[in-house]
């Protein structure tokens, strides 16, 4: 196994370029090498030691996801071995169990229901009420930039999940074991501290998998 | 997304007071103004404009565009405009990025007055190498096909619209469409994709060549 971490971020729809973009200068910030790279296909999840689901449309990331049961598949039985996925907006609700649309109300869209919290999607209202504001996250010292655009909430939380900001009373980003969640655009502020969290993710668990 | 005419800040404010997503400044309506576009920077609600080179996408990203579309021929099932103006906006941004490379902001000024475009919009672009804001493909795409065609030419995304709804299959056209976009660069997908539609059932195009009125032409010249 090779000390390169090879990171991928979910190349089907949304935030691609500018997660590769982001996640290659934290590395750089972080000295540590690697490779970020966009994965459509099942092989390339395998082969992965973080997966990023950017943000995007959710609905349509799950018909993508879904259109073919092996990159389902693969995906799934990478997290449940432990791999770590950080899932901005869109890629939060992807993650989640369930989600309602504070419009339209119940969505048949697909999840992966692996991140044990449930979503309220336009949670602060439509495109034109998209806002920035500087966020406490545990974790991450002093204030943190966070950027909304249609973002989602988090409504509820399992057991399991710790919640590491909230904004106006509303949960805003999240963590289960080795899975991130952010209502927020960590991709777009400039400031990687966020990718950087998750790569500290990526490399544990690459450690602990090699000892193994 | 909704449309409103080029030009007609009034209309933008209603789509805006809606709440639409985002507001298509578009040359299919009747131009309001043959003079001007909309400054955009006076709304919150993002707008997209479309460009049939450098030039328009530029100035139209300085009033405040957030997105650019190539404007091609709706309505008619020929992709070839948007490949025109896709490739036209591609040489334009590889010659300045050339020229850019070679440290000449003389000839990037000259550049920037033809474009009628300010030189730090030219210089930025021309760092870039791509435009500053994201460029989808539109006007007369109605296969998957022609989704993957225009990805490859470097295109952001794709903006269907008579080629879907004027579908007798829209519902597995929608869905091809949006399989051969995310998978433009691979041919066994972009097959998948293209046989999931029917020939037969394409929405049948205007012809271009009789055309009385062609949608590109429309609207302010600056």
């Amino acid at each position: 196994m090779s000390n390169e971490l090879l990171i991928g971020v979910l190349g089907l729809q949304g935030d691609i370029e500018e997660n590769i973009k982001a996640t290659t200068v934290a590395l750089r910030e972080m000295n540590l090498k690697g490779k970020v790279i966009s994965v459509r296909y099942p092989d390339e999840i395998m082969k992965i030691d973080g997966l990023i689901i950017p943000g995007g449309e959710s609905t349509v990331m799950g018909l993508l996801i879904s259109l073919k049961d092996e990159l389902l598949h693969a995906i799934t039985r990478m997290m449940q071995r432990g791999l770590p996925v950080m899932g901005t907006c869109a890629g939060m609700i992807v993650l989640a169990k369930k989600s309602y649309d504070k419009v339209i109300g119940d969505k048949k869209q697909l999840l992966l229901g692996i991140l044990d919290i449930e979503i309220e999607r336009n949670s602060f209202g439509r495109q034109h009420d998209s806002f920035e504001s500087d966020l406490e996250i545990s974790g991450i010292k002093n204030s943190y930039k966070g950027i909304f655009i249609r973002a989602p909430s988090v409504i509820s939380v399992g057991p399991t999940v710790q919640i590491l900001s909230k904004f106006g009373g509303k949960i805003v980003a999240v963590r289960q074991e080795n899975i991130i969640g952010t209502s927020f655009h960590p991709e777009l502020s400039g400031d990687y501290r966020m990718h950087r969290l998750f790569i500290e993710l990526v490399t544990n668990w690459k450690k602990e998998s090699f000892q193994q | 997304m909704a449309k409103c005419r080029i030009g007609h800040a009034s209309e933008a404010s209603i789509l805006e007071e809606i709440g639409v997503d985002m507001i298509d400044e578009s040359e299919v309506l009747s131009p309001a103004d043959e003079g001007r576009h909309i400054w955009k920077w006076n709304y919150t609600t993002p707008f997209v404009n479309g460009a049939k080179n450098l030039g328009e996408a530029l100035r139209r990203i300085e009033e405040g565009a957030s997105m650019i579309r190539t404007k091609g021929e709706p309505g008619t099932g020929d992709v070839s405009h948007a490949v025109t103006h896709i490739r036209l906006v591609n040489n334009e941004i590889t010659k300045i990025k050339g020229i850019y490379n070679n440290n000449d902001d003389q000839e990037l000024i000259k550049i920037s007055r033809e474009l009628q475009s300010s030189f730090e919009i030219v210089k930025e672009t021309a760092r870039l190498g791509r435009l500053p804001v994201v460029n989808f493909a539109a006007g007369g795409i109605s296969t998957p096909a022609d989704a993957a065609l225009l990805m490859n030419l470097g295109c952001d995304g794709i903006f269907v619209g008579s080629g879907i709804f004027k579908a007798e299959d829209p519902l597995e056209r929608a869905k091809a469409i949006v399989i051969a976009t995310t998978y433009f660069d691979d041919p066994k997908r972009v097959l998948e994709a293209q046989k999931m539609v029917d020939e037969k059932k394409s929405m049948l195009g205007l012809d271009t060549k009789n055309l009385d009125l062609r949608m590109q032409e429309r609207g302010p010249t600056v």
